[in-house]
């Protein structure tokens, strides 16, 4: 896991393939890179690349299944994300309760 | 789900009050940061830092005098998501005074595609929390 866990989630999900792979494990399968590839207009190669970068951000984790290697989506890391995300909005609520108490008490103009 | 952060408030000034107390130091130490350090021209400066902990630097790049102020903001410092977004501040009229909205931008990273059935990104459905301010005390001036 990389120190740096919302980053690097934040990181993987700037491209819209990973994104969409993330979109086709969200339905809460276990898939195999010929599934996914067969889903995406992409190469089983470039399917396992992205599953690769997915899965050094902590997004996906993968298990063998006989000869076929599965990935599923650990939620732990989005949650994360969204929650940072939620920090930012309570950050302007706090930030913007302030501006409205100041512009309360203090006239600019007077 | 929605990629930015949009908040408002109403305060009970003039747009030229309103405008003032979202771009001159003075005012912005009041609500927005503990150390504010902005140059109002676009590409010009602004510093921001809290007493708390935490500086961040950007660069201004729309200032539209009584309308609207956009800047592009980053932590100094590395911390758990070290990502340059965009603040809009707006104002508009509205009965009361004057409206103040705020719209931070550039969390591309979590786009619509995400399938909105995952649990896993259910909490991303924080979405737009239009008047989360309304509601607080008003400390009036005596």
């Amino acid at each position: 896991m990389s120190p740096d866990p919302v980053g690097a989630t934040f990181a993987a999900l700037a491209d819209p393939t990973r994104r969409h792979v993330i979109g086709v494990l969200s339905a809460g399968e276990e898939v195999s890179v010929s599934q996914l590839a067969r889903e995406l207009p992409i190469s089983r190669q470039a399917v396992a690349k992205h599953l690769s970068a997915l899965a050094d951000a902590g997004l996906v984790e993968s298990s063998r299944h006989g000869r076929e290697t599965r990935y599923r989506l650990t939620p732990g890391p989005l949650s994360d994300a969204g929650a940072w995300l939620d920090r930012v909005g309570a950050e302007w609520d706090s930030r913007l309760g302030r501006l409205k108490r100041h512009a309360g008490t203090r006239r600019p103009s007077a | 789900m929605s990629e930015s952060v949009t908040r408002e408030v109403v305060l009970p000034l003039e747009r030229d009050e309103a405008w003032r107390v979202v771009t001159e130091p003075d005012h912005l130490r009041e609500w927005l940061a503990d150390d504010v350090e902005i140059d109002l021209v676009e590409g010009g400066l602004i510093e921001l830092g809290w007493d708390g902990g935490g500086r961040r630097h950007g660069i201004v790049e729309t200032v539209e005098e009584h309308e609207r102020l956009v800047f592009r903001w980053r932590p100094d410092e590395p911390g758990p998501v070290h990502i340059e977004t965009t603040v809009e501040i707006g104002l508009d009229d509205v009965a009361e005074g004057t409206r103040v909205t705020v719209v931070e931008t550039g969390f591309e990273a979590l786009a619509a595609d995400v399938a909105p059935g995952c649990t896993a990104v259910s909490s991303w459905a924080w979405d737009v929390r239009l008047g989360a301010c309304g509601d607080l005390p008003l400390m009036l001036a005596a």
